[in-house]
């Protein structure tokens, strides 16, 4: 088939112990905008890495232009025409964008640069995005400018085949229509664009094909007309309907487990609540509005003027260990670099907030520390290999569940959630949320801050709007709430 | 879910990283152990020969007990070979000042506690990084040991009993030197420490990522004081211990002592970085170092040909690991 750029035939790539990609086939048609989908650990990455060069496959063919396609690394890919805008851009910041754009393809003469062939790079940039100055450093730049400097630099090496993995997620819905843009315009161009995505509403505006992915499987590939609605991707993509609705807890009024009276440092102005028994209080607001401030507060981590009482005890000077002692655990915004250890495995993890369950007289058991693991691997649902695996090697969602793991080991009354689903898809929110609403129900209560409003509607009893560190309002999760009325204040609209 | 995952967790193998890094490790050391067999049938493989391998090693296997430690924890300690020289001199006058020689032991020790406990304090209350407060701690230290002795080696009016710390006790025919039984037990009480206690399951998480340490309410101060204060008691003990063996305290021995506790700590799987390895590991990595150069003296290899070989075997070991930690991916 003439049309088409790419086509993987039988693809299969085995890890120790785990097939991240079971026979897999599928074809890209050239001037395409072909999406692919899945839930955290499809494979959706792997796929990539090999087309990229990145890591060999076990078995299988791809076939680019119609020949057999095995670069032996991401660098013989690019300079074969298949670019990648990877999830974490891997641009050196101290560089100023002409120079970066030129890396690795410059074109010398005895070693010396030549400055004239690289007009073309500039050419590119100027057609994509006329507001960024070559002369200008990378560290200056936005996200969304430097994913743009990485397209260019992709054109630049006569790409025709771009991959976007997540490109959106650091991107305002501003930047976000710009990418869409750029995106049709390089389309006409023939250039085909692969774009991984978990945003289920860009897959439906942007998509000329998509492709479904479901634990190392393929499981489909249709034309996006041939999609009815989201409804039916999420179906595809975890087997199962997974749209819930606000439960209300049992919420004991009578009883405050945390009482904040005038909170205020840096980020936060004068902030004042109370956290009921049996309750989720959720904090909402947009980036920077100080949402990690407050849990970093209540937890211990920032110093604040103002009081703030746990159970009923003022807490004087906080820290981490204290905060651990009085039952409160905590779920850091960043999985990676604040919730877990990635270079130890998952048994090692899950104690590591409290070893009183693990140890006797003072001394560690393996035994009971195999066990905890366990437990909570059960309990959870972690996808593991076995306890024993390295954490690195997880699945962020499965990673974010050894963390939740690791706060239940507290026995906490007091959970705080930092942006407990960011970059995490579908399927794995939807237990994470159950995850939440069991524990509530077990007696445990909750304070989710994020920045996800849906998150924060089908979970919270009661919902606080954050706008530069100022808590505008605290409204009750009732048939009174309105959507339009939130997005007012958390954009720092004068309330009505 | 759990069905799934139940299904999961029975296949699959059961040995953490750390463990596979071992087994890979052991087998080499094996594997050296069978040429030199192979070479040399009748002299290899005899208690004598055995023997020279070990006390050899001891200062390292001492030192670096406690040096793997610290490593976990994601620093680096280059003032032992300095604290020992220290403890080792302040032994050595100690001594000859009249007092008797195992307080002067306990006493030589307890100022290489101190000085581990400092270099660990300032590295882990101030945020310092490891390599340049330890190096400082190597100067101090070891200017402390020149002052002391003056520059000299101290040898002169030190009392015979001082050899008894290092003698050899003989269990009928087979004579064991006292510092191997000394390296024996100390291997094994690190080998406890680091497998069945608190403190080194929060060095772990301490290395391998600090700010996850703290977010889970490990107190790093507490953790990296501990684990220096550790290796500068250790790095005493081995001064103490060479000065016991020569009766001569001199400021320059241990030469090199904290680049082999480290080369042997690598070579046995600890991530230079933190986070990884294990003491086992390294009493494997300083046995397959030690017992190449009994090889390579039975070979009658000159000593300075003998650097280039252990280089040459640190950089395949290394890259053995680097393997075993990023392509198996356990």
């Amino acid at each position: 088939m003439e049309n088409h750029v790419l086509e993987i035939k039988n693809i299969t790539k085995q890890f120790a112990g785990v097939r991240a990609l079971d026979d897999v086939s599928f074809s890209i048609e050239k001037g395409s905008c072909h999406c692919l989908v899945g839930e955290n650990g499809a494979g959706k990455t792997t796929l990539i890495k090999i087309l990229t060069g990145a890591i060999k496959r076990t078995s299988g063919t791809v076939l680019y232009k119609g020949k057999e396609w095995d670069p032996a690394g991401t660098r013989e890919a690019m300079q074969s025409g298949i670019g990648c805008l990877f999830q974490e851009l891997n641009v050196v910041e101290q560089l100023r964008v002409e120079e970066y754009i030129c890396l690795g393809l410059e074109e010398t003469r005895f070693g010396i640069i030549r400055k004239k062939s690289n007009n073309k790079a500039f050419d590119m940039l100027a057609r994509i995005d006329k507001s960024i100055n070559p002369k200008q450093m990378i560290e200056e730049l936005s996200t969304a400018k430097r994913q743009v400097v990485e397209i260019a630099k992709a054109l630049a090496m006569d790409s025709d085949v771009i991959i976007m993995d997540e490109p959106t997620s650091p991107l305002s819905g501003e930047e976000v229509r710009h990418l869409f843009e750029i995106i049709k315009d390089l389309k006409n161009h023939g250039i085909t664009i692969i774009y991984i995505t978990h945003r289920l509403e860009e897959v439906m505006e942007l998509a000329d094909y998509v492709t479904v992915l479901r634990d190392g499987k393929h499981i489909a590939t249709k034309l996006r007309s041939e999609v009815k609605d989201r409804q039916e991707l999420i179906r595809m993509m975890i087997g199962k309907n997974i749209f819930e609705d606000y439960i209300p807890n049992k919420v004991n009024k009578d009883k405050k487990l945390i009482e904040v009276k005038g909170m205020t440092n840096r980020k936060l102005k004068n902030i004042t609540f109370d956290l009921y028994e049996g309750e989720i209080l959720g904090f909402y607001g947009l980036i920077g509005a100080g949402k990690t401030e407050i849990a970093r507060a209540i937890y211990g981590l920032d110093t604040f003027d103002g009081e703030l009482f746990i159970d009923g005890r003022k807490i004087t000077s906080g820290s981490p260990q204290k905060s651990l002692r009085n039952g409160i655990a905590i779920v850091p915004e960043e999985r990676r670099t604040q919730g877990i250890c990635t270079s130890l495995s998952i048994v090692v993890n899950m104690p590591m907030m409290n070893y009183k369950t693990v140890t006797k007289y003072g001394i560690l058991s393996n035994k009971s520390q195999r066990r905890l693991a366990q437990k909570y691997i059960d309990a959870i649902g972690v996808v593991c290999r076995n306890e024993n695996q390295t954490v690195a090697y997880l699945s962020g969602g499965n990673q974010q569940k050894v963390i939740v793991g690791k706060c239940l080991n507290v026995s906490p009354k007091v959970l705080l959630l930092d942006e407990p689903t960011r970059g995490i898809d579908v399927g794995a929110k939807q237990e994470i949320y159950n995850i939440i609403r069991k524990l509530v129900k077990d007696g445990c209560s909750a304070i989710i801050f994020s920045s996800e409003l849906t998150e924060i509607c089908c979970l919270c009893d009661r919902i606080g709007l954050l706008f530069e560190g100022e808590l505008k309002k605290i409204i009750d999760n009732d048939e009174t709430l309105d959507t339009q009325d939130i997005m007012h204040v958390v954009t720092g609209g004068s309330e009505s | 879910m759990t069905e799934r995952n139940n299904a999961a967790r029975r296949s699959g193998l059961k040995l953490s990283a750390n463990g596979v890094q071992n087994l890979v490790m052991f087998g080499i050391l094996i594997a050296i152990w069978i040429a030199g067999f192979i070479m040399y049938p009748k002299t290899f493989v005899t208690w004598d020969s055995i023997r020279t391998i070990l006390v050899a090693s001891t200062s390292v296997i001492i030192t670096a007990s406690a040096v793997t430690l610290v490593l976990i924890s994601g620093n680096l300690d280059l003032s032992v070979a300095g604290v020992g020289a220290m403890s080792g001199v302040l032994f050595g006058l100690f001594t000859i000042a009249g007092i008797p020689v195992w307080m002067a032991a306990i006493l030589a020790i307890l100022c290489g506690a101190a000085s581990g406990f400092l270099n660990g304090f300032i590295i882990s209350r101030f945020n310092q990084p490891s390599f340049i407060i330890s190096l400082v701690f190597k100067y101090f230290t070891g200017g402390i040991a020149l002052i002391a002795s003056n520059g000299l080696s101290i040898a002169a009016g030190m009392p015979g009993n001082v050899k008894d710390i290092a003698q050899t006790v003989f269990i009928g025919e087979m004579g064991i030197p006292l510092p191997v039984v000394y390296a024996i037990v100390i291997a094994l009480i690190f080998l406890f420490i680091q497998n069945k206690t608190v403190f080194a399951s929060q060095a772990y998480a301490i290395g391998s990522n600090i700010k996850t340490a703290r977010f889970s309410g490990i107190s790093t101060v507490k953790v990296i004081t501990a684990a220096f204060t550790f290796s500068g008691i250790l790095a005493a003990f081995s001064g103490v211990i060479i000065v016991s063996r020569f009766s001569v305290a001199d400021c320059s021995m241990l030469p090199g002592l904290e680049t082999d506790c480290i080369i042997a700590a690598v070579l046995g799987g600890t991530d230079i970085n933190g986070g990884r390895g294990t003491v086992l590991g390294m009493i494997i990595g300083a046995l397959i170092l030690f017992t190449l150069t009994q090889i390579m003296n039975l070979l009658g290899v000159k000593i300075y040909d003998q650097q280039i070989i252990k280089g040459i075997v640190l950089i395949l070991g290394i890259l053995v690991n680097d393997t075993i930690r990023n392509k198996i991916r356990v």
